[in-house]
């Protein structure tokens, strides 16, 4: 019984909303759009049940003495201030803003172009000339660099011809199949789920 | 070892101080290339170019700030264009900083003049993903009782003709994650759809 209900609450769930998306039934326009309202609440839900237990494992990891102690006391000092002053003083406050602005905003921003760099060095190890597939590799991502960038147009106005058809054919193509097969995989998957041949969701494995 | 070995094998902090190079330089000394405007980019701009004043669209801000760089530009742009246009905007979110993001984006024009609630609204973030897309798009006041400044749907006059995306005349997303959630969402209600993407 413990197994039994969620699963036929997802099936129900999961068919219901099948049927709302696929089918013109008016019946049930409304009870979709409240399951779907539920999922928006049991969304914001679980943000709330995450930052509770994140909080309560690097409390545990400073009582433990362990030696990253200092990262899980930055860590809780920097969400409560944040939440403190954000529910407390507004989120149009100074305290608030200085936090948002000058602390995560500039730190987001720095992580996010930190990886233009490891994506120049991997680019540099992965273009090299080994056989005729690594060529096309080469020679596609050259004159799509060329096509995108102004210098390449400014060289020659081809490049961004060529460029734009590698993306809209070549690219295309090659997506498409990735995403038909990925979605036929998810059909798969979604009535495996719904029909409980697998409870991995539950913590048990398939049957 | 051969030329081309050798250059694979290049230590990667010479590569860094390269692309370091590559940056600065045109920074302290811009080249002064044309950018060119891609056919994407001008379809774009002629359909919102279409759009009457008085006419609703909603745009969706899927932005975080660590992709905000890529991203924002482009949405301050065709904020611009709409706004120049007197179109209304109603602003909904499913990234976490997204309420924020919308306020620095409304606040400029609320300072000359434009009005909050009648020209634009932040509904702000919703959590959920996908399933918050899906969840405003059937009933946008049901998904969003109230704004992000407290304010109840019911009675903000800009939604007075608006209750689900079938209401505007377009839609309109700018995220940092990927476009495939907004398509399989939106496309049902056959309305136009713009996106504006982080470069991958």
């Amino acid at each position: 019984m413990k197994n039994i209900l969620p699963i036929i609450i997802a099936a129900i769930v999961g068919f219901l909303l099948l049927a709302d998306f696929f089918l013109d039934i008016p019946a049930i326009k409304g009870p979709a759009a409240e399951v779907q309202d539920w999922g928006v609440i049991l969304a914001a839900f679980a943000l709330a049940l995450a930052t509770i237990n994140l909080i309560g494992f690097h409390i545990r990891q400073i009582g433990r003495k362990s030696k990253d102690r200092i990262h899980s006391l930055i860590l809780i000092v920097g969400l409560l201030a944040t939440a403190i002053s954000g529910i407390f003083m507004g989120t149009d406050s100074a305290i608030f803003d200085f936090i948002f602005r000058s602390i995560y905003t500039s730190l987001a921003a720095a992580f996010y172009a930190m990886t233009a760099f490891h994506l120049a060095s991997a680019s540099y190890r992965a273009f090299r000339l080994k056989n005729p597939l690594s060529a096309a590799l080469i020679v596609s991502g050259v004159l799509l660099m060329l096509g995108k960038a102004p210098i390449g147009e400014n060289i020659w106005s081809g490049f961004p011809v060529i460029a734009n058809w590698i993306m809209e054919v070549v690219n295309v193509a090659g997506s498409r199949g990735i995403l038909i097969s990925t979605a036929i995989g998810s059909i798969a998957m979604a009535l495996r789920v719904l029909t409980g041949i697998d409870r991995s969701y539950l913590g048990s494995g398939s049957e | 070892m051969d030329f081309f070995e050798k250059l694979g094998q290049i230590d990667n902090r010479i590569i860094y101080v390269l692309f370091i190079l590559a940056i600065l330089i045109p920074l302290v000394t811009p080249l002064g290339l044309p950018v060119s405007v891609s056919q994407h980019t001008k379809q774009a701009y002629e359909v919102i170019d279409s759009l009457q004043p008085g006419d609703t669209v909603i745009i969706d801000i899927g932005i975080s700030y660590s992709g905000a760089g890529d991203v924002l530009p482009q949405t301050v742009a065709m904020l611009k264009h709409l706004m120049s246009k007197d179109v209304n905007v109603i602003f909904t979110g499913v990234q976490m900083d997204s309420s924020k993001i919308i306020e620095d984006l409304i606040k400029p024009y609320e300072e000359v003049g434009k009005q909050y609630g009648v020209d634009f609204c932040n509904l702000g973030y919703l959590a959920g993903g996908e399933n918050a897309i899906a969840a405003y798009a059937k009933d946008l006041k049901k998904a969003y009782p109230l704004d992000f400044r407290g304010n109840s749907t019911d009675i903000l006059p800009i939604l007075q003709n608006v209750n689900s995306v079938k209401d505007a005349k377009m839609f309109i997303f700018f995220s940092t994650q990927n476009a495939d959630m907004y398509v399989r969402q939106i496309s049902e209600y056959r309305v136009p759809i713009v996106g504006g993407l982080i470069a991958q």
